[in-house]
């Protein structure tokens, strides 16, 4: 498997074939014109105390997984399974008792923080759901979260719109960790923030999953971020993972042609490192009735007729890498 | 000198507050060269530039002082018509978000000719000639088949790329870009860049370009301005601001920026946050954040110190030591 296994019962997380397609409505009648195929056959593990970094660009299904995983959304195919049982087939009643265990953080905290309700009831509201009934003891675990995220306790009583984006951050981390969760899928959680306080939240995050062996889902655009971030790394394009691998050898030996256009496209802080070759042409196509074969053969420099023809297969190269590509393979 | 702001004030009164979004700030563009406003939000980049082109919000921003020279005339003394032949004309202006700033209900042809009919005194057949031309310009294909597209058809790239031919459409001597890839993708990102660069040699035109992306700032500037709370931290030629920063605002931040080689480590962080430009506070306006604050710091606002060749920094801290 990609990653060595520290725990002996498996990863925390393992995702098989997993599907989902949108149908794509027009007209009168509402009939079904297309699908969307926003995750088209994923396979990922993510073990306990890890990070996997998802990465792509807008519209490729990254923040759709993400959504899957936490059951927000029913996946046509596949499975989920959360330490070995699988989810995926499960009504919402049953699944209740796992929402604990997975929580999410969002790119936009304002937007999923109610602007009604303090900080404190906000964050008080997963204790009463984890069953903690005493008022008293509540108030005392607000405290404990919010220090925990470097907020000071007295912020319980204030409002959202009375935080900084950094601050509401923090308190949508504490919001997500009241329930005690063993995986929190992260989505886009600094790409919103300035670059002085990105570097904040990053080390906060990383310090909590040191302390609380938390399991992360790091859904992101930014390769600098991910590639701090992430123990493994998936690259996304229109529904397919083309590369997965440890992190070092992702970046230190990218195969598939998208990654590596996604490397090179990345601006580098160094002056003296000014990109002087030819970057990716061509848009993202997008997910609606895509061609057969390579989702990548519009824009791929190394496409032949084989990659039009048919799917292409998922290769092993080495234990830590696969990549979806039989050019490079 | 084609842009020169000098000791340029701007204050916004609400609320029986004064907010002082920009308090002193110079910088200059000259002919061809590329230069880079680089800040957080809220320093008071985009207030710079709406100044420069007279669309700043009045009441309740208010230019408290200071000059806006564009090839030695200061566009601040202009009234409204007389600047109306600037804005657009000899100096553009490009958004962060193109499907704002494009009209939805009419054509790419439409917007791009309306810019070049206003400013200047051409046929219908030869505008629209021009029109075809700038999208081969700025790398849209079949231009021809576009030109009857509304913006909604176009994915964001071609739509900054539209935004950007309207911009040159005039032949400006100077084009001020507001993060104008920050909503894109960032193989898109890559591709504008490379437009700019291409465009840039050209037209020799001058490119104000306005981010908070340091890694853009290193691939596309010949000289920066870091900009913090409303005042120039630090300024100098690209190579200077990145390999020997001298302000403790930019060593933190160029600090802070994660990769993959730091996995593992602790990321360096700037503590704090961007202050308030209502509750600013007094001396260097970064002293609550800074690791080489001194007693100074909190009571006098700092000089500029100058390194040579045109690098300047606003820490006499580390200008002494």
């Amino acid at each position: 498997m990609i990653e060595k296994n520290n725990s002996s019962d498996g990863p925390l997380l393992k995702v098989k074939g997993l599907r989902k397609h949108f149908p794509v409505r027009r007209g009168f009648l509402q009939r079904i014109k297309g699908w969307v195929k926003a995750v088209d056959g994923v396979d990922v593990d993510i073990f306990r105390g890890r990070t996997l970094g998802l990465v792509g660009e807008s519209g490729c299904g990254k923040s759709t997984i993400g959504r899957l995983i936490l059951k927000l959304l029913e996946p046509n195919e596949g499975k989920i399974l959360y330490k070995g049982r699988d989810i995926s087939g499960m009504t919402q009643n049953e699944v209740k008792p796992l929402r604990k265990e997975m929580q999410i953080i969002f790119q936009d905290p304002f937007g999923s923080l109610n602007p009604r309700m303090t900080v404190g009831q906000s964050i008080e509201e997963g204790l009463r759901t984890l069953g903690v009934k005493n008022h008293g003891e509540r108030k005392v675990r607000v405290s404990q979260l919010l220090e925990m995220v470097g907020i000071a306790p007295e912020a319980a009583d204030f409002y959202p719109h009375e935080f900084s984006g950094g601050q509401r951050q923090r308190i949508g981390i504490a919001r997500a960790l009241s329930v005690e969760p063993s995986l929190i899928v992260c989505d886009e959680p600094v790409s919103a923030l300035d670059v002085s306080i990105q570097s904040q939240i990053i080390n906060l995050l990383k310090e909590l999953q040191n302390r609380l062996g938390l399991c992360y889902l790091f859904i992101s655009h930014d390769l600098n971020v991910v590639g701090y971030m992430s123990d493994t790394v998936a690259v996304m394009y229109l529904g397919h993972i083309m590369e997965y691998a440890a992190a070092d050898e992702l970046y230190d030996h990218p195969l598939h042609p998208y990654t590596l256009a996604l490397l090179s496209a990345v601006p580098s802080p160094d002056p003296d490192h000014r990109r002087a070759q030819p970057v990716l042409m061509g848009d993202v196509p997008s997910a609606l009735n895509p061609p057969p074969g390579c989702k990548f053969q519009g824009r791929c420099p190394l496409v032949e007729d084989r990659c039009r023809r048919k799917e292409i297969e998922v290769y092993q190269v080495s234990p830590e890498h696969q990549v979806r590509c039989w050019k490079v393979a | 000198m084609m842009l020169s702001i000098q000791d340029l004030k701007v204050y916004f009164f609400s609320d029986g507050r004064v907010a002082r979004a920009l308090d002193g700030v110079s910088y200059e563009a000259r002919k061809g060269e590329t230069v880079c406003l680089v800040g957080e939000s809220g320093c008071g980049k985009t207030v710079s530039v709406l100044t420069i082109l007279r669309i700043l919000p009045q009441p309740p921003g208010r230019i408290m002082g200071g000059k806006v020279l564009f090839n030695g005339q200061n566009l601040l003394d202009l009234n409204e018509e007389e600047m109306q032949k600037i804005r657009g004309r000899r100096i553009a202006m490009i958004f962060q978000e193109p499907m704002t700033s494009l009209n939805p209900v009419f054509t790419i042809e439409d917007q791009i000719e309306e810019a070049i009919l206003v400013h200047e005194k051409v046929d219908i057949e030869e505008a629209r000639q021009r029109c075809i031309q700038l999208l081969k310009d700025v790398g849209i294909p079949s231009p021809e088949e576009r030109l009857r597209d509304y913006p909604h058809q176009l994915s964001g790239g071609q739509r900054q790329r539209v935004m950007i031919a309207m911009a040159l459409a005039c032949n400006p001597e100077i084009v001020i870009a507001d993060e104008p890839t920050t909503a894109l993708d960032v193989t898109i990102q890559a591709q504008i860049l490379n437009l700019f660069r291409e465009l840039k040699q050209k037209r020799e035109m001058s490119l104000l370009y306005i981010t908070h992306d340091l890694g853009v700032v290193a691939n596309i500037a010949d000289r920066v301005y870091v900009m913090y709370a409303g005042v120039i931290a630090e300024q100098g030629e690209v190579a200077h601001i990145f390999h020997h920063p001298r302000h403790p605002y930019t060593q933190g931040l160029l600090a802070s920026l994660p990769n993959r080689v730091k996995r593992g480590k602790t990321l360096h962080s700037i503590p704090g946050t961007v202050p308030n430009p209502a509750y600013k506070p007094e001396g260097c306006p970064f002293h609550p954040r800074c690791p080489d604050v001194i007693g100074t710091c909190r009571v006098q606002f700092p000089e500029m110190c100058d390194y040579g060749g045109g690098h300047l920094s606003r820490c006499p801290v580390l200008y002494e030591r």
